[in-house]
């Protein structure tokens, strides 16, 4: 059984701890996450937290059909998508460059805990967004081709040939900094 | 980057014045909400008040003068084609109004009482009379007709102007009766003595009438006072002498004062006018009536009459013009005629024709 859904199940009991669990267990995957759509670390923060304040005020109904953290991803990508499109062009001031860097390596140090990983998604930042976010799902986030197919709202087949075409350009890209990696 | 605990805390704190704001947004909807309601309410009120009419005036409190206004002015026109009808169905109120003619509750005329009830203080005695007084001072310059109405109280001041008010009662009967003007001139000279008599025209209606015209011949120095004839306006007035007194007043003045007396007296003869007539018997020279002879009667050579005798000779003719002769036109079987003629001049004439017997 997934905890996602039994904390979020206590938390609509009345128990705020149980909500407070889920952010403690998904928050810094749901930030990773959202952040391949926004390419600003900060802003996906923000995206996150507005996630979880969006699931605690609305109350969404849990079907139990997917894993909760399917399911979070999902609405995560829903609200990064929502500020995308408000936004539209994305401006990143020079300024914050070196800090969002700190800050997302800070972030995958804690998350990723491998360096081979790590060095993985560094080399993930020059990909295409959908194949960053197909590459996350489904190497870091462990999701099945129709987990990350239900996230990503396409179908099985897509999923797969997306990730074939995201490990392909993974793997040039590492070519271009020496690195070999043997799973892609 | 916040850690999971500053980000719990960011999201309930967020939550919390999302709930708040929504509370706030609730109550100002139900505020909004009420007071809407109460408008409606209010405009409900006000459109169903205004459909209702029930801030209209009362008209029970400021419509009753014209209402009352109206309705005195129809009475008065009633009350004046009552006058020239003289049908004497004039109600109580038409009495007040009107003033020269009042019908008593008995249909007849009384004027006096017609002259009391022009003062609305004097008499209350009617209460039904009392609502109209007040409605009657409007009508009053209505009734540009009625010249008698304000004078009534002065009857004497009043008769010279009665001549407009001959005019006012066209009724033709007064004037219709008056062949009889040939009546006896001492009568005229009777009513002169009172007041100067201008029109008699009425005192031929009575005259018509055998037991009037019997009683003013008999009572008429008991009904002295009767000469001012006052109910000679209403041709349906069935002659009271006793009430007579009372009644002249509301009528002419002029007419009342001695024509009644006088003039009635004089009236009555006209019953004996001149009908040439002659009866007799037609008999045999022994003195027995002769059944079935013919008798006609000549008037210049003309047959102006005839008549058969019955079992006793007996026979009557009348309405033939006069100096005429009469004589035994054909006599029956067994009788043969005499020849005998017999002249008769006006008035009646007892005749006794013989004829012989064979």
């Amino acid at each position: 059984m997934d905890n996602g859904a039994g904390s979020y199940r206590r938390f609509l009991d009345g128990d705020d701890n149980g909500f407070v669990d889920i952010i403690k267990d998904y928050k810094d995957g749901l930030i990773l996450y959202i952040n391949n759509f926004t390419e600003n670390i900060f802003t996906a923060e923000d995206l996150a937290e507005d996630t979880f304040v969006k699931i605690v005020t609305k109350k969404p109904r849990f079907s139990g059909k997917s894993s909760f953290k399917t399911w979070l991803y999902a609405i995560g990508r829903n609200v990064a998508l929502d500020y995308l499109r408000r936004t539209k062009a994305k401006e990143i001031s020079f300024d914050e460059l070196p800090e969002i860097k700190e800050e997302v390596l800070s972030l995958e140090q804690e998350y990723i805990k491998k360096e081979e990983n790590i060095t993985l998604h560094h080399a993930m930042e020059k990909l295409n967004p959908q194949y960053k976010q197909v590459l996350w799902l489904v190497y870091f986030e462990n999701f099945s081709n129709r987990e990350a197919a239900t996230v990503m709202k396409k179908s099985v087949r897509n999923i797969e040939t997306l990730l074939y075409r995201a490990k392909q350009s993974l793997k040039s890209e590492l070519n271009k900094e020496g690195f070999e990696y043997e799973k892609l | 980057m916040k850690n999971y605990k500053d980000m719990a805390e960011a999201v309930f704190r967020r939550r919390d014045e999302y709930v708040a704001e929504v509370r706030r947004k609730k109550k100002v909807a139900l505020n909004a909400s009420l007071s809407l309601c109460a408008v409606c309410l209010a405009v409900l009120g006000a459109f169903g008040i205004w459909k209702t009419g029930i801030l209209e005036p009362d008209p029970n409190v400021i419509g009753t003068k014209p209402h009352s206004f109206t309705e005195t002015t129809d009475v008065t026109m009633q009350s004046l084609s009552g006058n020239a009808a003289s049908e004497g169905k004039t109600t109580e109120n038409t009495e007040a109004v009107s003033g020269n003619s009042v019908t008593t509750p008995e249909g007849t005329k009384n004027p006096q009482a017609s002259v009391v009830a022009t003062d609305p203080q004097e008499k209350p005695d009617n209460p039904t009379v009392k609502p109209t007084i007040p409605a009657i001072k409007p009508t009053i310059p209505l009734l540009p007709t009625l010249p008698i109405g304000p004078n009534l109280p002065s009857f004497p001041s009043v008769a010279p102007d009665v001549p407009p008010t001959s005019g006012d009662y066209p009724k033709p009967k007064p004037p219709v009766v008056l062949p009889t003007d040939p009546v006896e001139p001492e009568a005229t000279d009777a009513t002169s003595e009172n007041e100067p008599a201008t029109d008699i025209t009425w005192v031929p209606s009575y005259s018509p009438v055998p037991t009037t015209a019997g009683s003013d011949h008999a009572g008429s120095d008991a009904v002295p006072d009767s000469t001012q004839v006052p109910t000679e306006n209403e041709p349906g007035y069935p002659g009271r002498p006793d009430e007579v007194p009372d009644l002249e007043e509301p009528t002419e003045p002029t007419e009342s004062p001695v024509p009644p007396t006088e003039g009635v007296t004089p009236d009555i003869p006209l019953t004996s006018v001149e009908v040439n007539r002659v009866e007799g018997k037609v008999l045999d020279q022994y003195g027995n009536p002769v059944k079935g002879a013919v008798v006609k009667v000549y008037y210049d050579g003309e047959v102006d009459g005839t008549r058969t005798t019955d079992s006793n000779g007996y026979f009557y003719i009348s309405k033939f013009r006069a100096p005429a002769t009469i004589k035994v036109y054909s006599v029956p079987d067994g009788y043969t005629l005499s020849g005998l003629s017999c002249s008769i001049s006006k008035g009646n004439s007892n005749v006794v024709l013989i004829c012989n017997k064979k």
